[in-house]
């Protein structure tokens, strides 16, 4: 018997299990199999949304642009929170991961939303606003005048990684966001890059192979301000990895953001599953069915038939990708069916033609598919709730998709942290 | 932006051109599908001088939506046997000229019970098919089997129904886009000039009222230029009443929509044939490394333009195949095929009856000498199809020449490289190499020499297939590839279930590396490709490829400018 | 009704009446012969419980994550995304079957798509089976 169960294990899942076991309560983490988390970038993105009204201002903080999303978005789970508890929740709910983080050997940048997005470099040569990110891709902030040359660091054979076209992107955004062209050039580097970006970073989990690589870096190091490298430092030790690398050459190395298959993904995977161990939350496995008495969730089966008890739940078991929300011959949350709403409301989904638009880059109400929830996060059905003690967190919820306001993370923070409260006040109700 | 292709050809010498007038071409050919570059190359072929114009790419229309099939027309053996015959005939003369892009298709015919000639129907199709086995050697079929209920269910064990027995038989599946590729890259070594991307939007005439040329605008482009030749010959398909339309009419077509649903691996090896409710014959089809059923045929009064597969027509066709095959219902569905017939037009036959009828009209006759339209067909008969249109041509011309295009092999149809000896020597997988043979045939070597030339040479770009750098850049060097989602039929970057998730990004580096783009022109491209993949996708973007697509739209998160902001309704 | 339809009706009923009278005398040698010619060209019948596990196999939404599960020289992705995709190239995906049979556990526990990674392995191996077969 657990007080609370969290379902999923990505960053949604892990802040809110956290948050509950900040309390001293019995805490376990169901998890299947990883997800959307294991599959990010390196980037912990809070908000970035360019000004939906052509006479507003342009947003220039984080903080608001979780603003703009608020007055704008009314279905995106911020403004569901509003605008005082999302920006409480993603301070606490960043402070604890980063605390998580810490223990687990991986550092993350500070989380200021009075500051604004910085301009990080990604794998597909653009520059990407970011709130916040993992250290190794935090040094050079694009969105702002850069001097001096950087160096991008082509490894020989590495396909994944061109650095001719990464520089030229790269350069291209930066004009535009930040007025000024920065000198970036590819730099041919005397190391084998592999063919995969994971069979890479885990060859660099060797300090000999790292200081091959350092050597490498060093002999193209000549005036140049700091190397842009593929996010290949290393996997398991990936932080001991990154130190030696930036000793030996002398210089700035920063990661780019990853495209897929993503080290960095795999590195904040790891670190939070290690953080929920540390923290004395309980693992189970794959849960297969819940078990309700009313308006009560009381148990869940999992998929080896054992049943565990909590007094709440926490559901974080995400979107498409991971299997949280699935389209079946409908669209429905997979776990207890709840029915999905969109950005735009209650979804038509006779077919997907009629929540997908015609062009890919327009906003396509069906990749914002997820539970309707209330302010308390607690998933609704036909307007009612759904159960007493179920809340929601990340991207089971509907109403927001990453791309269109590059806000993942920031909602997984922000609505991890308000579930598990929720989760806990829903404890002390019952008590009571 | 035009590129520097390696290794130009050499154009034949031109023919004197007649005492009236200077011309630029003999023959100016409207259209890049299986007709238009089947006559293209013909003409080439007996010294005509050869201007094509393809307002796409190659096989956009019906050709690169049909069933790939070049089959022997069993259906015409209760009609008219030597259509049957003829058509054997000419699959064989296919398969030999193009022997490394055709596929052995066997097919399962199931024999359900409760038809209309009960107990007898095994036995009735075994005639059939004995009658179809006097013709099928001309296309190196294999004569057919009728086999028991239990050989059926040992041979397919998901046919689910109440059958009495069964018969086998076999035909050949052709990959449309590289057929149409490959006429223009021999019609090219006879000295025609192909380009993509241009359309004919009107034709010159003379003060008699001949068609002396055509006016040509390049896609994007608002110039038009003129170019006057002897004669024009209209294989637009189905926008061929349109065009002929630029001269005075002349053509009719019933337009029939047909769609494919395409599954992402090759669930059985066999075509299965089965009727669908309204009767008509629906079929499961292998496909390279898909699966597709399919097909519908609606008559269709829209934008050819702008085709996507509905709601109806999906429902229809898998409602149809899950009556025999329950397990397609999991099965993981990546997108669809979407195409317009150019059937000609007679009214009030049903559409099925009218499909294989073609006619070359000489609009002469209608006050427009010197325009040929080749209307109507079938993708298995493409090549008589070209013959006739190209001796009526000729005649007009005066031109002696006769048909080759049976005699002579397309490029790279030559002895077959063994993919085991080509992995070994070139250092890559035998799965990449047997894919490469499959489409680029003797000329495998040369597509794997150009690996040597970087050092990511041999690195996959499409996990799928897998399609491997060199041959895209083959591709882009040597195949008319105008814009990235071209290299679709070329190298089948970004057909497979992830859909440009990982090809689509390196293909687009690759790309704007040899044209020389910069990055916002990169991302265009790969907008393109992406463009093109969503709208085969969209319609069945559910199950397993909607965790795909929002995998891609993630992935891609600011290649277009800022997350996108359309406005809430 | 047209010479040509007449003269085509007149053949099928020729050759219905050639298999009437032959009929008691030779014996229908079946799927057999056909299937010995299919196989020369590889292609193999479907093997017995594929079809639950073609859809498991079809999962893959390409993250690449089971890279992870992968050796020097092994990679999970590229088996999982194009060997299996077809009967026929079965034979070249043999040793890989085995190392994704091993993998198919460590996978189960990265790979978001949940693909039956042990599903793929078997139809490889019983694809492969199929084609060695006579």
């Amino acid at each position: 018997m657990f007080d609370v169960l969290v379902i999923g294990g990505g960053l949604a899942g892990t802040v809110a299990a956290l948050t509950a076991r900040g309390r001293g309560v019995r805490v376990a983490l169901a998890t299947r199999s990883w997800g959307a988390t294991a599959l990010s970038t390196g980037a912990l993105d809070v908000a970035y949304s360019p000004a939906l009204s052509p006479a507003a201002q342009m947003p220039r903080t984080v903080a608001e642009h979780v603003m703009d999303i608020v007055a704008h978005r009314p279905r995106h789970p911020y403004g569901v929170l509003g605008l005082e508890v999302t920006l409480r929740a993603l301070r606490q709910g960043f402070a604890h991961l980063e605390k998580a983080l810490a223990a687990a050997g991986l550092a993350v940048t500070p989380l200021d939303l009075e500051a604004e997005n910085r301009g990080l470099p990604s794998s597909l040569g653009t520059v990407l606003p970011a709130a916040a990110c993992l250290s190794s891709h935090a040094g050079l902030d694009l969105a702002k005048p850069q001097p001096g040359r950087w160096g991008v660091a082509q490894l020989q054979g590495a396909a994944f990684f061109d650095a001719r076209r990464v520089a030229l992107g790269l350069a291209h955004d930066a004009l535009a966001q930040s007025g000024v062209s920065p000198a970036l050039e590819p730099v041919l580097v005397a190391f084998d890059g592999g063919s995969n970006p994971i069979a890479t970073a885990r060859a660099l989990d060797d300090m000999a192979t790292v200081e091959r690589l350092a050597r490498a870096l060093r002999e193209r190091a000549d005036g140049i301000a700091g190397f842009i490298v593929p996010p290949v430092i290393g996997l398991e030790r990936h932080v001991e990895a990154l130190r030696r690398l930036r000793e030996v050459v002398g210089v700035p190395v920063v990661e780019a953001l990853a495209h897929l298959p993503s080290p960095p993904g795999v590195r904040l995977q790891r670190a939070l599953e290690a953080a929920v161990k540390r923290a004395g939350v309980e693992l189970v496995g794959d849960v297969a069915a819940p078990i309700t008495e009313g308006d009560r969730v009381v148990a869940v089966r999992t998929s080896d038939a054992l049943e565990i008890r909590a007094g709440s739940f926490v559901l974080a078991t995400g979107r498409f990708v991971s299997g949280g929300v699935t389209w079946t011959d409908r669209c429905r949350e997979a776990l207890f069916g709840l029915p999905v709403v969109t950005e735009l409301g209650v979804m038509e989904d006779d077919s997907p033609s009629t929540v997908v638009r015609e062009s890919p880059v327009e906003s396509h109400p069906l990749l914002t598919a997820g539970v309707p929830v209330g302010r308390d996060l607690r998933p609704q059905r036909e307007g009612h709730l759904a159960f007493e003690n179920l809340f929601a967190a990340g991207m089971v919820i509907g109403g927001f998709a990453s791309r269109y306001a590059l806000c993942a993370d920031g909602v997984a923070l922000a609505t991890g942290t308000v579930a598990a409260e929720g989760a806990l006040a829903a404890l002390d109700a019952e008590a009571a | 932006m035009p590129s520097a292709r390696a290794g130009t050809p050499r154009k034949a010498a031109r023919k004197p051109a007649p005492a009236r007038r200077e011309v630029d071409y003999d023959v100016l050919v409207v259209g890049g599908g299986s007709n238009g570059t089947g006559l293209a190359r013909d003409l080439a072929k007996r010294g005509l001088s050869v201007l094509l114009c393809e307002k796409g790419d190659f096989a956009r229309g019906a050709t690169g939506n049909s069933s790939g099939m070049i089959h022997g027309g069993p259906r015409y053996l209760l009609n008219d046997v030597d259509t049957t015959k003829h058509s054997c005939e000419d699959s064989g003369y296919i398969q030999r000229i193009a022997p490394h892009i055709i596929f052995r298709v066997p097919f399962l015919v199931p024999v359900e019970s409760g038809g209309m000639y009960g107990k007898l129907a095994p036995l009735l199709h075994d005639v059939y098919f004995s009658v179809y086995d006097r013709y099928s050697p001309l296309k190196n079929g294999i004569p057919h089997a009728r086999i028991s209920v239990d050989e059926m269910l040992n041979i397919e064990p998901g046919l689910s129904g109440n059958f009495l027995g069964g018969v086998t038989l076999d035909e050949w599946g052709i990959d449309c886009g590289r057929l149409c590729l490959l006429n223009v890259l021999d019609a090219e070594a006879h000295g025609a000039e192909i380009r993509t991307y241009t359309e004919v939007i009107g034709l010159l005439r003379d003060e008699a009222g001949a068609v002396v040329g055509g006016r040509l605008r390049r896609t994007g482009q608002v110039e038009v230029e003129e170019v006057h030749t002897r004669a024009v010959v209209n294989c637009a398909g189905p926008w061929a009443e349109k065009v002929a339309g630029l001269g005075g009419g002349g053509v009719r077509l019933r337009p029939g929509k047909g769609v494919h649903l395409i599954y992402e691996k090759r669930l059985t090896n066999f075509a299965i044939i089965t009727e669908a409710v309204d009767g008509r014959q629906v079929f499961v089809m292998p496909y390279q490394n898909e699966t597709w059923i399919g097909t519908t045929d609606d008559d269709y009064y829209g934008d050819l333009d702008d085709l996507w597969a509905t709601e109806d027509e999906i429902r229809y066709l898998r409602e149809a195949i899950e009556r025999l095959l329950p397990g397609l219902a999991q099965q993981r569905l990546i997108g669809t095929r979407v195409g317009v017939r150019n059937t000609l037009y007679e009214w009030g036959e049903l559409e099925d009856e009218l499909s294989r009828r073609y006619a070359i009209v000489d609009h002469a006759s209608l006050g427009a000498p010197g325009l040929f339209s080749l209307a109507g067909g079938k993708l298995a008969s493409f090549r008589i199809q070209a013959q006739e249109a190209a001796d009526a041509a000729c005649d007009f011309l005066g031109v002696a020449a006769s048909c080759e295009t049976h005699l002579h092999k397309l490029p790279g149809g030559d002895d077959l490289p063994n993919d085991l000896e080509l992995a070994r020597a070139y250092g890559i997988t035998p799965l990449a190499a047997r894919r490469l043979v499959a489409r680029h045939g003797s000329l495998a070597p040369r597509v794997l020499d150009l690996g040597r030339e970087t050092a990511t040479g041999y690195s996959v770009v499409c996990p799928c297939e897998p399609t491997l750098e060199c041959e895209v850049r083959y591709c882009l060097r040597n195949e008319h590839v105008v814009r990235l989602g071209d290299l679709m039929t070329r190298c089948r970057i970004a057909m497979g279930p992830c859909q440009g998730l990982h090809c689509g990004l390196r293909a687009a580096q690759i790309f704007a590396e040899e044209r020389g783009l910069d990055p916002t022109s990169e991302r265009e491209a790969l907008m393109d490709l992406l463009g093109r993949r969503w709208r085969s996708a969209r319609p069945v973007l559910t199950g397993q490829q909607l965790a795909e697509a929002e995998l891609v739209m993630t992935q891609y998160t600011g290649l277009w400018q800022a997350p996108a902001q359309t406005p809430l309704a | 009704m047209s010479f040509k339809q007449l003269k085509a009706l007149w053949t099928m009923g020729l050759a219905l009446l050639r298999k009437l009278l032959i009929l008691p005398f030779v014996r229908n040698p079946g799927a057999r012969p056909w299937l010995v010619r299919m196989r020369q060209e590889r292609l193999t019948a479907t093997p017995a419980g594929a079809w639950p596990r073609l859809s498991t196999a079809g999962r893959c939404i390409g993250c690449g994550l089971c890279e992870l599960a992968g050796t020097p020289t092994t990679s999970p992705f590229a088996v999982i995304l194009a060997a299996g995709r077809r009967p026929e190239d079965a034979d070249l995906a043999v040793a890989e079957a085995h190392v994704l049979m091993r993998a198919a556990a460590d996978i189960a526990r990265i790979c978001p798509a949940r693909v039956g990674v042990d599903d793929i392995a078997t139809l490889i191996l019983d694809n492969a089976r199929a084609l060695d077969t006579p």
